[in-house]
């Protein structure tokens, strides 16, 4: 019995083994070109696909198409294991872009591709594939990321900031006016008369609708310090090290160790001003705006008010305020749509203001997304080299093909992703769509891009003062060749800043919050701001190092 | 400290005596750890023994092995044939073959780079970016040279063991004019030698899958293997103890990476207090807590006990990330608390974000909510154990229930819990679900002096694995697994040698 039982489990282990090997070696036998993209676009990229394949069987002969979810954000994680194995074809946020280059899995887009590229897409999309050696580095796939304003009519129509004759970013008459501000707009709702509310929902007598803006957020918050001449300067070296950042939302001064002087901070402290000014009632106290509501990036607690709309009836929401409206990104345009019906609407962000009352406009960053193509994929490296060229090619070809203005539309259609391929932004359904309008809009206002930062710095004029101290003005010049940012990246996207940069950024303004929640009055002296914000200006300079 | 006779011990007062085995404790320790560095030569004197009389047996058959015998050190298996063990000799020989294939065409290119990791960068076409030199590869070869020398390794052993085969049947062939043959050995696999039959599968995976990967892992410690050095396009290379001084010390200097190395050894230290700090409170406090609530329920008193058990029972049945990632919600801006805390009409506190003292305290409540439901029914086993003679016996001598405890309950509770103390503690010092779920490591506050990735409720664990999965950062994360493991080795080595239910093990009962 017992030998029964030895010889049958040395047989089950044999085949175990058998087993193991036959599956690893047929795995490594198929021949596979990998495209990756967002997991729930994958029925329109199969689609797409099987037509190219179609069209070029001779040169994909033995290969077939393969496509897997990695997510735009996603695809820098994904190919850090191993280029060679990783796709042939895929998407990313245009904020890995630098990254993805010093792995050696973007191949330049020269030539004829460059001229495809420029000839179908919308230029600023075109100008974020480039890093700052000027060479395009990938295809602009979608033009959809940045944030602007969400805003029910219904909330602001009648008000002292509505324009009935103004026409709304999607053809529709009646709009804010020009250049709102935030107090202008929590003015307008507590100026709303009636208490039956809105579009059917209940509100409370002392709020009368919430406006959410993620300030704590830094993606968010950087808009403030962009509006108000913030910038920030990140320099690589050829290989894709970073060497060195400069913040400039206190800016620095070219002399003396210290790196900052008091009493230089304009900057920061219009900054100061328009973070207090955008939720406050008034300069002299710090009375959060009834209208005002704290929503953290992740769009906690909008996501609830979203989900409040969805069901009329529901009234025992906690707030029981309606949401009036909402400063976010494309990704929530669906649902706010559903929730506010025909009231629906998007506009450009609201205007900043600082004590004196000047007026600065509010900029974000704007993101992209893109197609690149991987030099090291094993259907590239595998052949002969001048196979390989002409496999490259195809690769690229496939590139442009995914970023045609057929399946842009496709991609719209199922998903909302607003296209950068200039003849889909001509279909009459893109054409329409409020969020993509009021982002194309905001994408004027943007700072980062495409105003041309890569090729600019800053230069200071020193005068001496009669008591023989030197000031600085700060003017911005265009980079003279002389010193080049590496090879290529020094690119000034988003995430070409170090992931702790963005800390001291959001822990001033969570600060910042806090002590106008609290109501230190106290805390917001000349002295004390400086304080902030060269403690600011130290935290970003050495998270940056 | 001055070492005491038993009669003045004895002459002591109860807290004289406590004060003294606490202080010997500690003074005792250098000489411990002494003594078991002592012991080292001896015990890898007895290691080396076994090897060298391993080896010693290749000797004797190269030394006193007839021509075939010596022959086989260069034709592997030509003993066997000699001998006419055909079925050995095919297998010597074939692995023989496959052995030096396996070098040539494998091992050597890989082997040969060891020393630089490569040499060769990748080259590609300017204008089209068309791979033209792949170049040499880091990670490959220093992954493949792990396993090379595995291979390398095992070969010495098969080697050997050829020759050793052959010695044998030149002296069995002298006596019994027959060696072993195939069917001899194919039934004694499956007899008295079965283990190594059904362990050989094993042991070749647990090289190939944890001893090569281990190798590979601690090695990258050594290396600049981050996300400025990522292969193929790449190449990376040793850097000797420069992680190392940089993490621990702040000093090295070329330390790749945008980051100085004195903001590697801040991290560190600030993480490692932290994270013992951390062990030290939940397990104290787990401790301490689990076996009150175990005693009350233990009272006799008590009704309902079946109950109360089962509520505790609820808790550790529940999946722990679950649970954890529940409280975390509840524990948000707006979640229950602060709804409550609102509706109430009193202020609403950012329970994990506002400050890290704070957060820190909600993190040792919650991991007592969590944790004390285990110690509870650990306790409560012991105390079912207890035999009730000592209590009754205790009674009728006048003792009083503070009495019967401390000598008693708590002698027999230490006694058990004392070997799982250690592994609470240890399981404490990595506890990566509460830190990572509840808080993600960070309470948004962070220090702008901090490293990469590191947040102030990190633990050296979760930074780890934020180094690693979100950073790329390789080598510092290995340095900082290394690292762990030597904290780790040290408290467990320590204080398990130093318990009494190790020291004592016949004291029970």
């Amino acid at each position: 019995m017992k030998k029964t039982w030895k010889k049958i489990l040395c047989v089950v282990m044999a085949m175990v083994l058998v087993a193991g090997i036959a599956s690893v070696l047929s795995a490594c036998s198929q021949k596979v070109i990998l495209v990756w993209g967002p997991d729930d676009h994958k029925e329109i990229y199969m689609e797409y696909l099987e037509k190219f394949a179609a069209e070029h069987e001779e040169e994909l002969a033995g290969y077939k198409f393969n496509y897997a979810g990695s997510g735009d954000a996603g695809a820098y994680d994904a190919m850090a294991t191993d280029p060679r194995s990783g796709a042939g074809v895929y998407t990313f946020a245009n904020d890995q872009m630098a990254n993805l280059r010093n792995l050696g899995a973007l191949a330049v887009v020269s030539g004829a591709n460059l001229t495809w590229s420029e000839s179908n897409n919308i230029a600023a999309a075109v100008d974020a594939t480039k890093l700052s050696d000027g060479k395009s580095y990938a295809y602009p796939l979608q033009a959809d990321n940045g944030y602007y304003m969400y805003y029910n009519k219904a909330a602001f129509r009648g008000t002292a900031i509505w324009d009935e004759n103004k026409k709304n970013v999607d053809g529709t008459m009646g709009d804010l006016k020009d250049g709102y501000t935030f107090r202008e707009m929590y003015a307008a709702l507590q100026a709303q008369t009636g208490t039956e509310g809105y579009a059917g929902h209940p509100v409370t007598t002392w709020n009368k609708g919430v406006v959410t803006w993620p300030m704590g957020d830094s993606w968010y918050d950087s808009g403030v310090f962009f509006a108000v001449g913030g910038d920030y300067n990140v320099a690589y070296d050829a290989k894709g090290k970073q060497t060195n950042a400069d913040a400039w939302f206190g800016y620095t001064l070219p002399d003396g160790a210290s790196g900052y002087r008091d009493g230089d901070f304009t900057i920061g402290k219009n900054a100061f001003e328009c973070f207090k000014n955008s939720i406050t009632l008034s300069n002299d106290s710090l009375a959060i705006s009834p209208n005002y509501l704290y929503s953290d990036g992740s769009g906690f607690p909008l996501n609830d008010y979203i989900t409040y709309y969805s069901d009329v009836n529901d009234a025992q929401h906690w707030g029981e305020t309606p949401l009036a409206a909402a400063m976010c990104g494309t990704w929530k345009a669906k649902e706010l749509q559903a929730a506010w019906g025909e009231n629906y609407a998007a506009t450009v962000l609201p205007v900043l203001e600082n004590d004196a009352g000047q007026h600065f406009t509010m900029k974000n960053f704007a993101g992209y997304k893109h197609m690149g193509v991987n030099p090291q994929c094993s259907f590239v490296t595998s052949a002969p080299t001048d196979e390989a060229a002409a496999r490259l090619n195809l690769l690229h070809e496939l590139a442009q093909y995914l970023c045609g203005p057929e399946i842009s539309v496709a991609r719209y259609n199922k998903t909302g992703a607003g296209p950068a391929n200039k003849q889909a932004l001509e279909d009459p359904a893109v054409a329409a769509d409020a969020a993509l309008l009021a982002l194309n809009a905001q994408y004027d206002r943007v700072c980062v891009y495409p105003e041309g930062y890569h090729g600019y710095e800053y230069e200071f004029d020193a005068t001496e003062n009669s008591d023989g101290t030197i000031s600085y003005t700060r003017r911005l010049v265009e980079k003279k060749g002389g010193d080049p940012v590496g090879n290529g990246l020094g690119f000034r996207t988003q995430d070409s800043v170090p992931a702790n940069y963005w800390t001291p950024i959001q822990n001033f303004a969570n600060v910042l919050h806090q002590e106008i929640v609290d109501g230190k009055l106290d805390n917001f002296s000349e002295s004390k701001i400086e304080q902030y914000l060269a403690q600011l200006q130290a935290d970003i300079q050495a998270a940056a190092q | 400290m001055r070492k005491i006779s038993s009669l003045e011990y004895l002459s002591m007062s109860k807290a004289n005596r406590a004060w003294y085995k606490f202080c010997s404790f500690f003074a005792n320790l250098p000489a411990a750890i002494g003594r078991w560095f002592r012991s080292l030569p001896e015990k890898f004197g007895k290691l080396g023994a076994k090897i060298g009389g391993w080896f010693g047996g290749l000797w004797d058959a190269l030394r006193y092995g007839n021509w075939k015998t010596r022959m086989s050190a260069l034709i592997w298996g030509f003993g066997c044939f000699a001998y006419r063990q055909i079925g050995r000799g095919i297998l010597y020989l074939a692995y023989e073959i496959i052995f030096v294939l396996f070098i040539t065409l494998f091992g050597a290119q890989y082997l040969g780079k060891l020393g630089t990791l490569g040499t060769v960068q990748q080259i590609r076409d300017p204008d089209t970016d068309l791979v033209l030199v792949m170049g040499d590869n880091s990670f490959e070869i220093l992954l493949y040279s792990m396993l090379t020398i595995a291979v390398l390794v095992f070969t010495v052993v098969v080697w050997i063991l050829s020759i050793k085969n052959a010695y044998q049947n030149q002296l069995g062939y002298s006596i019994a004019k027959r060696a072993a043959s195939g069917k001899d050995d194919i039934g004694q696999l499956l007899n008295h030698r079965f283990h190594l039959t059904i362990l050989a599968f094993p042991s070749l995976t647990l090289v190939v899958f944890t001893i090569v990967p281990l190798m590979f892992m601690i090695l990258v410690a050594f290396t600049n293997y981050n996300r400025n050095t990522l292969p193929p396009a790449n190449l990376f290379t040793w850097v000797g103890f420069d992680n190392f001084a940089a993490v621990l010390t702040g000093q090295a200097k070329g330390l790749s990476g945008s980051q100085d190395a004195g903001r590697w050894s801040y991290t560190f230290w600030k993480i490692l207090g932290w994270t013992l700090e951390w062990a030290v409170l939940a397990t104290v406090t787990n401790l301490f807590l689990g076996m009150i609530v175990a005693l009350l329920i233990n009272k006799k008193s008590i009704k309902l006990k079946k109950m109360w058990r089962t509520f505790l029972v609820t808790v550790v049945a529940v999946p722990q990330f679950i649970s954890l990632l529940l409280v975390s919600k509840m524990l948000n801006n707006a979640g229950i608390y602060n709804s409550i805390l609102y509706n109430l009409g009193l202020p609403t506190v950012d329970w994990l974000h506002k400050s890290a003292p704070l957060a820190k305290f909600i993190i040792v409540v919650v991991n007592l909510w969590v944790g004390v439901p285990h110690t509870v029914l650990t306790c409560t086993g012991i105390l079912m154990n207890i035999p009730d003679d000592l209590y009754e016996a205790a009674k009728i001598d006048g003792a009083n229930p503070i009495k019967m405890f401390s000598k008693i309950t708590l002698p027999y509770m230490m006694f058990v819990l004392g070997p799982s103390l250690i592994t609470t503690f240890v399981g404490n010092i990595n506890n990566f679900n509460i830190i990572f779920l509840l808080t993600g490591g960070s309470t948004g506050l962070a220090d702008s002096r901090l490293a990469t990735q590191a947040g102030d409720l990190d633990l050296l664990i979760t930074w780890l694995y934020k180094l690693t999965v979100n950073g790329q950062q390789y080598d510092v994360a290995s340095v900082l697994g290394i690292l762990i493991f030597i904290v780790v080795a040290f408290f467990s080595l320590i204080v398990y040698s130093r318990i009494g239910s190790v020291k004592n093990e016949e004291d029970f009962q």
